[in-house]
């Protein structure tokens, strides 16, 4: 050129992805080092006959931009040994200074991986969902004993699917209630595939519910084997409440301890186990407290105390504590909904944050 | 994920560089298995002293590399863990199955 300005070669050879550029006034086209690999997908003996094969595979037709403005996208597919390979191909006209037609530029962009991951985030997702539906079949349903009690649980996972499960399960004509919080090694559909298995397991063992010490021996007996195999482990918060008297029974399979409020002061329930699938003989042992009139108790998972606040640290124990005595004189719901707006303070998707799951069991 | 591997003598330290945790997690065993593979030790140390964070699926890869070693017959150490990760591995019992020294 001479003149200072780059011509379009030019700037094609600046393009880290394949460049062609057809002229109105030239049979043979111009193009970068990247397009170069790109003929020599092309069968050919020459490499006319290779851009022949190139102009015929995007249906290039120059002389139609002639006096267009718009340019033109399409994806086309081209096989590579035994792979299939998918290239956007992007077509612009190029006007000279005084507005004459010149020719046109043409892109190429590799999007094989993009289009892979895509496939492959549409197939999670149809998994998930169909996961998921079937999951929200199982949610369990809250208890509520008008003027006495009201057991109230939720758990948002932090994909579509997730590894926490609680249960509420009322036992002995509603004289006793089974309450349980577990939280599954991992996540996805694996960890909700192990939750799944374990919520059968506990569902049966709380059907032959004899007493807490031998109902979570056989819940754990149940799942050992196939937990130890797999490298996998769940924690479990296992607690059967007696409606009449208030008193509770747990054990705790390497769980965050349940929080008691009793008037103004917050206390984590004592016991811990090893968690199941992580031992053989775990030797757990059996904890009993009592729910007064007035007190509430919270199961919860780690995703409640890990979920990062606007100060990048997670809410705590001491955090979660504060947070359900201030709402202690409200309705097992309207707690609920204090405890999760409290877990979710910072904007969703910007941090990392897990399964949240909690069941709040208020005694009036 | 960024270890380092450094025999001395019979003990075996593996120096984890790097959160463990679901993104990491699948590496972390691959590269443990691999250099255990071709050498003998009679302990093996995790030091977690450069780990800030360990999540479910991090654990549990732990776990895992934990009876791997153990089923060869050597026994494990986690050294440098910090507070918050500490509480994590008592609470689920994995502080249990390695054993005090």
């Amino acid at each position: 050129m001479g003149n200072g300005t780059l011509s379009a070669i030019d700037v094609a050879r600046l393009y880290p992805t394949p460049v062609f550029i057809y002229y109105a006034d030239k049979q043979l086209p111009e193009w970068n080092q990247e397009a170069e690999k790109v003929l020599q997908l092309f069968p050919g003996e020459s490499m006319e006959e290779r851009l022949a094969q190139l102009i015929s595979w995007v249906e290039l037709d120059v002389g139609a931009y002639a006096g267009k403005m718009d340019s033109s996208i399409l994806t086309k597919e081209i096989r590579l040994n035994q792979e299939m390979r998918f290239y956007e191909v992007i077509t612009s006209p190029m006007y000279g200074g005084v507005g004459e037609f010149e020719g046109i530029m043409l892109v190429l962009r590799d999007v094989t991986a993009l289009r892979a991951a895509e496939a492959r985030r549409l197939e999670r997702e149809k998994e998930e969902t169909l996961a998921a539906n079937l999951l929200s079949l199982l949610a369990p349903k809250n208890w509520i004993a008008p003027t006495r009690w009201q057991v109230f649980g939720r758990s948002i996972p932090a994909r579509a699917l997730g590894g926490d499960y609680y249960d509420i399960i009322p036992i002995q004509e509603e004289k006793k209630v089974i309450l349980v919080v577990a939280d599954v090694m991992g996540k996805g559909v694996q960890a909700a595939l192990w939750m799944t298995m374990a919520r059968q397991v506990i569902r049966q063992a709380a059907a032959r519910y004899r007493d807490t010490g031998s109902t979570v021996e056989w819940i754990h007996q149940s799942l050992f084997r196939d937990l130890y195999h797999a490298g996998a482990f769940i924690t479990m918060l296992f607690m059967v409440l007696d409606v009449e008297s208030g008193r509770i029974t747990y054990v705790n399979a390497g769980h965050h301890p349940a929080l008691r409020i009793h008037g103004e002061q917050a206390e984590f329930l004592s016991g811990k186990g090893p968690a199941l699938g992580m031992t053989e003989k775990p030797g757990y042992t059996v904890n009993f407290q009592a729910i007064q009139p007035g007190d509430t108790l919270l199961l919860y998972s780690d995703g409640i105390l890990d979920s990062w606040q606007a100060d990048g640290r997670g809410l705590g124990k001491e955090g979660l504590a504060k947070v359900v005595q201030q709402a202690r004189l409200l309705k097992a719901r309207e707690m609920l909904d204090g405890i999760f707006k409290a877990a979710r303070a910072y904007p969703e998707g910007q941090q990392r944050w897990d399964d949240m799951t909690a069941v709040v069991v208020r005694r009036e | 994920m960024n270890i380092q591997f450094e025999e001395n003598g019979t003990v075996l330290i593996c120096k984890l560089n790097e959160d463990l945790d679901m993104a990491s997690a699948n590496l972390f065993k691959t590269k443990v298995e691999q250099y255990i593979a071709s050498v003998s030790f009679e302990k093996m140390v995790f030091d977690l002293a450069n780990i800030g964070f360990m999540d479910s699926t991090g654990v549990g890869a732990l776990v895992q590399m934990i009876r791997l070693i153990q089923g060869r017959g050597a026994r494990v150490r986690l050294t440098g863990y910090n507070e918050e990760i500490g509480d994590v591995l008592d609470l689920i019992g994995v502080l249990r199955i390695v054993g005090a020294e």
